[in-house]
């Protein structure tokens, strides 16, 4: 496996600096090229390496070319599919196939993301108190554990405040406009 | 069914965490099959709790700590150096001017020698053109030929075939091989082509059949600014036909351009934002 994906699959610093390193400048002139900004080509690194982080540890990720034209690829088909949903166009690339190459296209992998983001922007709307109960829940930390830490009178208190941060995680989770389209596209 | 509780989010919230007993279990998963409703709630919190519970927000964190230090350094200041290097250029033209036009005005003793060994004389340079786009080219002038010719002139110019860091970029991917419509085929001139002296102007066509009912072509130079501000020496919207197919387009196209030497590139695209490079290739014109 190429030294690069090893790293991002085991998040490794000095990998994933030295892949920024030694990439962002040519990505940034890609994207600029495609008439993106500065910032669009920083989300496009960025989401890049979870996409690439994702099918990695899915182990469906197979290169044929060089990592860094592998790299910019991916940040290509996901800039310009923000792009495109910008000119509240089509989310899909019918022929991204082509354009990418290798293990893409990403239409399944670009839907998780978009999913993921939405996760975590409904995640960032929450209260401090939800963000702590679900954060410790979700790293499956016990409920016991989780009442100790943070100070609730019984187990079954913490069960019910879990219970209702979660309800309203998946309640603003649901209430987005994106949600609908993006489980209607996981369906598929 | 009597024992399906009607909160059905916390009904999928307990089985998730243990809470339930051997036989609600079945109960719970006998429902699951049937009832889409339940399914849609249950899959959403066991999408979230995984994703939440897996390493991709921890490295997402990870990821804007790194971005916010080691990416690409911005390049605001980029137009603003291209026109302090236009001003200087042009200070160093006028000023080679002023050199070149100095010894015919210079006292008779000063520097004999180079007021005799000068090619050119020294009141043709002001008349000289600066260097002229292709596309001004392209239109059939009646421009005096009697100025200084041109070949000397280009040969001396080796920046113009410098490739350009951009375009060259995004030639080492399939776009240029492939592109998104494999069906279009650049027929004239192939990648790498050289055109000579005498076959300027240049031509080239583009033969066979896409999806799209318009594509652009664009000619750019090796100017690597000139291309990010999506200013193409030439383009042009062509129309195409109705191919047999479903949803195919036939494209038969040729034209002839005239270049002055140097390095150029030929995109085909789907539209004029540049959403789908359809092919890619380089030139040269000697």
């Amino acid at each position: 496996m190429d030294r690069y994906i090893q790293g991002i699959r085991q998040r490794d610093e000095r990998v994933l600096i030295e892949i920024y390193s030694k990439y962002s400048d040519a990505v940034y002139r890609r994207i600029k090229g495609l008439g993106g900004s500065y910032d669009d080509a920083q989300d496009a690194f960025q989401e890049a390496l979870i996409v690439i982080y994702n099918k990695s540890q899915a182990g469906e990720i197979v290169i044929h070319t060089t990592f860094e034209a592998y790299l910019k690829k991916v940040c290509h088909y996901l800039y310009i599919n923000k792009r495109r949903k910008k000119d509240e166009s089509t989310v899909t690339i019918p022929d991204a196939g082509t354009l990418v190459s290798e293990a893409l296209p990403l239409d399944e992998e670009l839907v998780r993301q978009e999913r993921q983001n939405l996760f975590e922007e409904a995640f960032k709307q929450l209260g401090e108190q939800c963000q702590r109960v679900l954060g410790l829940y979700f790293q499956k930390v016990s409920m016991k554990a989780i009442q100790a830490q943070l100070g609730f009178v019984s187990e079954e208190a913490t069960r019910t405040k879990k219970y209702r941060c979660q309800k309203k995680l998946e309640e603003l989770i649901r209430s987005d406009e994106r949600f609908g389209e993006l489980s209607h596209k996981n369906k598929k | 069914m009597s024992n399906v509780p009607i909160d059905k989010e916390k009904w999928a919230e307990d089985y998730i965490d243990n809470q339930l007993d051997a036989v609600q279990r079945q109960a719970f998963e006998e429902a699951l099959a049937e009832d889409e409703a339940l399914r849609d709630i249950y899959e959403l919190k066991q999408e979230i709790r995984e994703y939440f519970g897996s390493e991709v927000p921890a490295l997402r964190k990870q990821l804007a700590h790194i971005s916010a230090s080691h990416f690409a350094p911005r390049r605001r200041s980029r137009r603003r150096w291209t026109w302090a290097l236009a001003v200087l250029g042009g200070a160093l033209l006028l000023g080679g001017l002023y050199w070149w036009r100095r010894p015919a005005h210079a006292p008779s003793g000063e520097l004999p020698q180079q007021d005799t060994t000068i090619v050119r004389p020294a009141d043709t340079l002001p008349r000289r053109k600066a260097p002229v786009l292709p596309l001004d080219e392209a239109t059939p002038s009646p421009a005096p030929r009697q100025e200084a010719p041109q070949e000397p002139i280009a040969a001396l110019d080796e920046s113009k075939f410098v490739p350009s860091a951009v375009i060259e970029s995004l030639m080492d991917e399939q776009v240029r091989a492939a592109g998104v419509d494999s069906a279009l085929v650049i027929t004239v001139p192939p990648n790498d082509f050289t055109y000579s002296k005498d076959e300027r102007p240049v031509s080239f066509a583009l033969k066979g059949d896409t999806k799209y009912e318009t594509v652009y072509y664009e000619i750019y130079n090796n100017d690597d600014q000139r291309f990010l501000d999506e200013a193409p020496l030439r383009s042009e919207l062509i129309t195409l036909d109705e191919a047999g197919g479903e949803g195919r387009f036939a494209i038969d196209y040729a034209t002839e351009v005239a270049l002055t030497p140097g390095l150029y590139y030929l995109l085909v695209k789907e539209s004029a934002a540049a959403l789908d490079v359809l092919h890619l290739s380089r030139f040269k014109v000697q």
